[in-house]
């Protein structure tokens, strides 16, 4: 299982965006998981989580909670998501408890380009799915 | 039930308890049982189906060799029958016909043998299928669970105990700003190249028509009718 995330920290160490980006990537373990915290220097406040299973990568970042949501949007919200899940290159909107993600999942068996592109599409659509979400959010 | 239903099951995380486990550990050890039982269900049927293999393989050689038999007692009462030989014949016949019996008793075993053999390898082909799509099951399920544990480990990093996420629209305006910062830089860093080459001065004179713009095919052609 590590060394799926040893070949995510691998393809990342020295990989540079053609924007000049570079992703930062820190590795968590503790007693029933290990995860990667991979940041993008642009978008220091938005970390994708690479966790992995016998089978696949998962890469999460979580967006916003449900405390931020404009009461009385979640159903409309919910609806925008499940339409645009389709058209949002490589990612998805995810729910997992309260924290409403964007992720992207591929096969271990996925070789250092295929997960430099997953990472990039993953963090170019945060922004995009932060604007497009944030009509139902409460303003800071 | 369906594989998709039964991972909404078995993880939780939809109630937004801070206190229940993310995923049903109970739900995981009952699908961990049943790949078990698959697996124990699975070599059971290959044993069996090794001893009726065996079996099949027995009856099968007693089965031919009874026809071989059936074929030449035949052939003898035709040839007794043709030389006059009336009372071997009979002898004979009642030979064929106990043979007959006995060779319909053992194909009626082999047929069920090979009956048998068909079913179990059709049960060791369902409970591998059964298998995989359990192990498939767990291994989603578990890979479902690192990624919310992830999520949780994140969402107390920024928030310390509370579980909510710091806010997205102030973020997303601070990036912005932030990214745009990162832009103009680069673009005033792009137009200190190009007066450090004197780029922008000659853009500046083409403008106002001191000099002229750069070549090109009219430019030159204006020039010659000039000049002509």
């Amino acid at each position: 299982m590590n060394n799926s995330l040893d070949k995510v920290q691998a393809a990342l160490a020295d990989y540079i965006t053609e924007d000049g980006n570079r992703f930062s990537v820190t590795e968590t373990k503790n007693d029933t998981f290990t995860m990667l915290t991979i940041i993008r220097d642009d978008i220091e406040e938005f970390a994708i989580l690479a966790t992995a299973s016998d089978s696949q990568l998962l890469f999460n970042v979580a967006l916003f909670d449900k405390s931020q949501i404009i009461a009385g949007q979640s159903p409309a919200l919910h609806t925008m998501m499940l339409e645009l899940n389709m058209a949002m290159p490589l990612s998805s909107f995810a729910l997992t408890g309260a924290n409403y993600s964007i992720f992207g999942a591929m096969s271990t068996e996925s070789d250092a380009s295929q997960i430099q592109e997953e990472i990039l599409v993953l963090s170019e659509n945060i922004m995009d799915a932060l604007e497009v979400c944030q009509h139902f959010l409460i303003k800071a | 039930m369906g594989f998709l239903n039964n991972v909404f099951n078995t993880i939780k995380g939809y109630g937004n308890e801070a206190n229940d486990a993310f995923v049903d550990t109970q739900g995981i050890r009952i699908m961990e049982q049943e790949i078990r039982e698959a697996e124990a269900h699975q070599r059971k049927a290959n044993e069996s189906l090794t001893d009726v293999m065996a079996e099949q393989k027995g009856i099968a050689r007693k089965v031919n060799d009874l026809k071989a038999s059936v074929q030449e007692y035949a052939e003898a009462i035709g040839k007794l029958l043709d030389a006059g030989n009336e009372t071997l014949a009979m002898e004979t016949a009642e030979k064929l016909a106990e043979l007959e019996t006995n060779l319909d008793s053992n194909q009626a075993i082999l047929d069920s043998y090979n009956e048998q053999v068909k079913e179990l390898k059709a049960i060791i082909k369902d409970s591998a299928k059964q298998m995989a799509a359990l192990r498939r099951e767990v291994s989603i399920i578990k890979s479902t669970e690192a990624a919310q544990q992830a999520s949780a480990a994140t969402a107390a990093q920024f928030s310390g105990s509370n579980s909510s996420l710091r806010s997205a629209s102030a973020s997303m305006a601070r990036i912005k700003a932030k990214q745009q910062k990162r832009k103009d830089k680069m673009k005033s860093a792009r137009e200190l190249a190009k007066e450090a080459t004197g780029g922008d001065l000659n853009d500046k004179l083409a403008a106002a028509g001191v000099i002229g713009n750069q070549s090109s095919a009219s430019s030159i052609l204006d020039r010659y009718k000039k000049t002509n």
